[in-house]
């Protein structure tokens, strides 16, 4: 073999380790590195309110689903996935005794807990990248029908990612506590959410989250059931 | 590597626009007039196409706007090879093209504007720049001899000259802040540098076009094509970490109430420390980030134990000496900041063995976590932070030292004093910047 072919295919060698490189393992780290960042956001909040560890990877998990059961284009799903994992980061502008209170809250209390969507937005449209996400972390406590805060949206005014953070928002406050496994309490709370439905949630979207959970609780029979057997 | 002014708002200005845009085309329409075949080899139509298809597929470099396209050496190789006119085409449909569909963010009116104006400046350096060429190396093929090679340095410096005096006149007819000939030096600043590798590169890709023909070119294009997608990623990380330190820093503030110029004061202090103290420069470049964020862990203490005035009982001191572990905590998942996690775990630890969380002692905490304790201590004393610590009056700075000196060796590290003490002498703290460093580049630049 000629000097020139051994150049040739070192060259050519040389050409695909680095197209490797760039093309396979650098998206993959940075893909990692990107999801590590929203987890120390996500654990910033857990750290802050306790009990409440992991309850950000939950809401993630769920927001993506009912996104995909939507069939929205995939940069918004990536954008509502960021949006659930950061939607509580207001929460580190509220005095702690607040947060943590094992009691009822007061009117005024409540009012100040309140305050975390404003904070949350206001904190994300400080850096440059999540500015796109801080009117979803607005509104993620609007009603369907106007009740909700902090600007009573109705309707289709509130951003689809808000009223898809909300309704993943209430189920995981609902199963606090709980344990996750429980499929007969994640169905309760899932029954529980329905009577609120066209009053807090939208209905198109909680007809996207309903069958999640059932999938998810029926599967959870079937297995038992087969590994019973 | 050429220049693009950043906003397309500039040519609100319409005068210098109009005026570049008919000088364009009536250099297309020359080429037009003419039949294209005559103009335009096959192989020159291929590079065409490349150049389209990367600038359509742009690498935004950090928050500047920066672009990676093909650029100079390809634009040059055209222009030696098969004349001026292809070599104006190459540079200018790619520019057009990309101007106008990308960015879809903004109006449409703006980006044909925007494209109009970079195209037709495209078209004027390239042109200018062959017909350098052509003149200086008239008729004669191109061959590598020292005639060629000086007509072709000629043409890059006028290239480069163009480039840079027709973007800073339009930028000085847009905000008419600066004269357009400090612009003009400004940025003939930035681009020289690059030229240096740039021109040896072009007569590269010319010796393999004559060669090898477009194989020879599609040589190159691979790992140009690969280095090009290495770069992106590269960059694209290092944004993703330089936002997560934004937004945690934003963070920092929610869980106590530092003024941001104490949390940036104290970085600079804690850098200069840690060249004093000869620190490793892949830490010292951490320092800044681990300064900033030490005290995050305080966003899950109650903020009612946090500001009490009144003695802390032994459970709520017990509650804050977990602090530097619940920062530690956040930060770790971080991959850049691996070491970070441990300086600020450790940051309460004392020489004499009395901090938290572990009770270290002098040999077994790292010198960073030393530095924090110092510059975060100097600077609370000397009331960087009165928002913090409303309650207690300032001291003055030589108050403050010898508290640093007093506690030597029980809280703070002698050596890391001794440093203080010395820098704060050399005067190295005076001129602290108090804000956080903005970059503004008023270019859009785009390295070949």
């Amino acid at each position: 073999m000629s000097i020139d072919w051994i150049l040739s295919f070192a060259l050519l060698g040389i050409v695909a380790l680095v197209s490797v490189y760039a093309l396979i393992y650098l998206p993959v780290q940075t893909h990692r590195d990107f999801r590590r960042m929203l987890s120390a956001f996500a654990r910033t909040v857990e750290i802050r309110e306790v009990h409440t560890s992991g309850s950000a990877h939950l809401r993630a998990y769920y927001a993506v689903k009912i996104a995909q059961r939507l069939r929205l284009p995939p940069s918004t799903i990536r954008d509502i996935e960021a949006a659930a994992l950061l939607m509580e980061i207001g929460k580190v502008g509220i005095p702690y005794a607040i947060l943590n209170k094992q009691a009822a809250l007061t009117v005024e209390e409540a009012e100040v807990l309140k305050l975390h969507t404003m904070i949350g937005q206001r904190i994300l449209e400080q850096v440059e990248w999540t500015r796109r996400l801080a009117p979803f972390i607005r509104h993620h406590h609007e009603n369907w029908d106007g009740s909700g805060y902090p600007d009573g949206l109705q309707g289709e005014e509130i951003p689809l990612a808000s009223r898809i953070l909300h309704v993943v928002d209430d189920f995981v406050v609902t199963m606090r506590g709980k344990p996750l496994d429980n499929v007969a309490l994640r169905w309760q709370a899932v029954q529980q959410m329905e009577h609120h439905v066209g009053r807090k949630y939208d209905p198109r979207v909680f007809e996207a989250f309903r069958p999640i959970v059932r999938k998810e609780v029926f599967d959870r029979i079937n297995h038992c059931h087969l590994s019973d057997a | 590597m050429k220049l693009f002014p950043n906003t397309c708002e500039f040519v609100e200005s319409y005068y210098l626009e109009s005026v570049v845009v008919l000088a364009a085309a009536v250099i297309l329409l020359l080429a037009a007039v003419t039949s294209p075949l005559e103009w335009l080899p096959w192989q020159a139509l291929v590079i065409l196409l490349f150049a389209i298809a990367t600038e359509l597929t742009p690498t935004p470099l950090l928050h500047g706007g920066t672009t990676v396209t093909v650029g100079m050496p390809v634009v040059f190789s055209v222009m030696v090879l098969y004349g001026t006119l292809p070599a104006v085409l190459v540079d200018t449909v790619p520019t057009l093209l990309a101007g106008i569909l990308l960015r879809r963010e903004r109006p449409l009116l703006h980006r044909v504007r925007w494209a109009l104006f970079n195209a037709s400046q495209s078209a004027l350096v390239a042109a200018a720049a062959g017909a350098t060429y052509h003149l200086l190396h008239a008729g004669t093929p191109y061959v590598f001899s020292a005639k060629a090679l000086f007509a072709l340095g000629v043409a890059a410096i006028v290239y480069l000259a163009l480039n840079a005096l027709l973007v800073s006149v339009a930028s000085t007819l847009y905000d008419r802040r600066e004269s357009w000939l400090v612009l003009w030096r400004h940025f003939l600043g930035i681009l020289l540098p690059t030229y240096v590798v740039m021109v040896p590169l072009s007569i590269v890709v010319i010796s393999l076009l004559q060669a090898y023909q477009l194989a020879g070119f599609l040589l190159l294009a691979m790992p140009f094509l690969a280095a090009r997608e290495c770069l992106r990623q590269r960059l694209q990380q290092i944004r993703i970490y330089r936002e997560t330190i934004r937004t945690l820093s934003v963070l920092v503030q929610y869980a106590h109430p530092h003024t941001s110029g104490h949390l940036h004061r104290a970085s600079q202090m804690a850098v200069k420390l840690a060249i004093r103290l000869g620190v490793p420069a892949r830490h010292l470049e951490l320092l800044p980030e681990a300064a900033i964020l030490h005290d995050l862990g305080k966003i899950g203490i109650d903020d009612a134990v946090l500001n009490k005035i009144s003695p802390l009982t032994e459970e709520e001191w017990n509650m804050i000496r977990l602090h530097p572990l619940k920062g530690a905590e956040i930060v770790s998942g971080i991959r850049h900041l691996a070491p970070v996690a441990l300086w600020i775990a450790l940051h309460h630890e004392r020489p004499d063995g009395k901090g938290y969380p572990f009770g270290l002692r002098l040999g077994e905490i790292p010198i960073e976590s030393h530095i924090i304790a110092v510059v975060d201590a100097f600077d609370a004393m000397v009331g960087g932070d009165e928002k913090a610590r409303p309650y207690r009056k300032p001291k003055t700075v030589p108050e403050a030292v010898a508290e640093l000196q007093r506690c030597a060796e029980s809280q703070f590290h002698p050596a890391v004093v001794g440093a203080f003490v010395e820098a704060l002498a050399a005067k190295e703290f005076d001129e602290l910047d108090e804000t956080a460093p903005t970059r503004t580049t008023s270019v859009r630049r785009a390295v070949a």
